[in-house]
């Protein structure tokens, strides 16, 4: 199984969609791969959605796919059996973290967290992976850059509100390794089949996160 | 042991401190008392913060030595033995709520909180002292002030994010009891043993706190 950093890659960029049509899904994750991005994240509504990630999944191995907005035991498992990589909530209950212990050599578990309190209480379960959630709605940067000093271990992904014109600061904090772009597949382009211009949303953010990349290398961890 | 009260009466700064070099505690320590500051907490941040704290706790006894970043109870029995007076935890755990309660006479447990059921939780485990944090992103100022009424008998350190260009505004608060500031004891001037500059900083928060509170 491979690690969640080897997952998310050096581009930390992981486009977000809600894909119930297979075809279109195929033809999504199609257009995320021409840009070179190698990791998506599903939302789960419906069995649909399950679907399309098993098919992604089959047909795109190269490609991988984690589910969202997981919300309990029952989701967790239907998504760690469809061949989800990583696995993540909104929130954090004890639901969630047995069911995560349970299948943890199929699936990354990435609980939502926010407070400090929260933080802890997943870290006393041995993940130091997390998402902030919803990121810039709560100032998420501005917690993820306050956590990276008082939670020197802990890792974060960054979901919620995430866009091509406000994501390069998240990409720039040395703890947070995800950033889950809502607007590349937005449901808008998804529903209009647009694959051309979720390619080039794609694009333009792998290409932001080179330039961020170049410009963080060598600098201290140290965010304090 | 001291009471909150009696530690914290003139002292409305809690230098958050992280060093690793246990050359500098004494030092350290002796800079920020020159500068009116007769507490300090050592985060458990690095390798020798414990090594630190005993070296405060056992050579200069007027510095009130606390330890932060305390995440487990492990982190607080360390802590406690190394000898610090008080203990700041990021968040609240139970196990650290009741580590906190059994060990009430020894030493005084400091809870990090970011919302109203957490600052009553501290409050039903006899806690009336607790830390505000992070402080600036979740708008601190105006948690603390809102929670004045409802929970009349908490007093917030509000840490995380708190500079000496935006604690006035804290300091005016009637339920604070201190502001932790990191700006002014940073870990690159300790690690350059510039407390030269670590001085400087420090006067001038101890001075804008006498100015804004009227000490003197």
């Amino acid at each position: 199984m491979r690690t969640i950093e080897q997952i998310f890659g050096a581009s930390k960029i992981v486009p977000g969609a809600v894909l119930e049509d297979q075809k279109v899904a195929l033809a999504v994750a199609g257009a995320l791969l021409e840009a070179d991005v190698k990791v998506m994240a599903l939302r789960l509504l419906s069995r649909n959605s399950l679907k399309s990630l098993e098919l992604i999944t089959k047909e795109f191995p190269e490609m991988m796919v984690g589910a969202s907005g997981v919300m309990d035991a029952a989701g967790f498992l239907n998504a760690s059996i469809a061949g989800a990589k990583f696995i993540s909530s909104p929130g954090c209950t004890s639901e969630l973290f047995t069911a995560a212990r349970t299948r943890y050599n199929d699936a990354h578990f990435l609980p939502g967290v926010l407070t400090p309190t929260q933080v802890m209480e997943v870290m006393t379960r041995g993940i130091e992976v997390m998402n902030i959630f919803p990121a810039e709605a709560l100032n998420g940067y501005e917690l993820a850059k306050t956590y990276g000093y008082a939670f020197p271990e802990a890792k974060f992904g960054m979901v919620g509100g995430i866009n091509l014109v406000n994501m390069e600061k998240y990409l720039e904090l040395s703890n947070v390794i995800a950033v889950s772009v809502a607007s590349i597949a937005e449901s808008a382009l998804v529903a209009k089949c647009d694959y051309l211009e979720i390619r080039r949303r794609a694009e333009e953010a792998m290409s932001i996160a080179k330039i961020v990349l170049v410009g963080t290398q060598g600098l201290a961890s140290n965010i304090i | 042991m001291k009471s909150m009260e009696v530690i914290f009466a003139r002292n409305k700064i809690v230098p958050v401190v992280v060093i690793n070099d246990v050359e500098a505690a004494i030092p350290l320590a002796e800079t920020l008392l020159a500068a009116g500051i007769n507490n300090m907490e050592v985060t458990l941040r690095t390798a020798n913060a414990l090594e630190v704290i005993r070296k405060v706790a056992q050579n200069v006894p007027e510095m009130v030595i606390g330890a932060g970043t305390i995440l487990t109870v492990e982190h607080f029995k360390q802590a406690q033995a190394a000898g610090a007076e008080y203990i700041i935890s990021p968040g609240v755990t139970q196990e650290l709520f009741e580590i906190g309660k059994a060990n009430a006479e020894q030493v005084r447990f400091i809870p990090g909180i970011c919302s109203p059921s957490q600052a009553m939780d501290a409050a039903n485990y006899g806690l009336g002292y607790v830390k505000f944090f992070p402080a600036e992103p979740y708008n601190a100022y105006n948690i603390i002030k809102a929670l004045a009424s409802p929970l009349p008998h908490i007093k917030f350190c509000p840490t995380g994010g708190v500079t000496i260009e935006n604690m006035q505004k804290y300091l005016l608060l009637e339920n604070i009891f201190a502001v932790g500031l990191s700006s002014i004891v940073e870990g690159k001037l300790i690690a350059a043993h510039d407390f030269t500059e670590i001085r400087r900083r420090c006067e001038e928060a101890v001075a804008l706190v006498n100015q804004t509170l009227h000490l003197n």
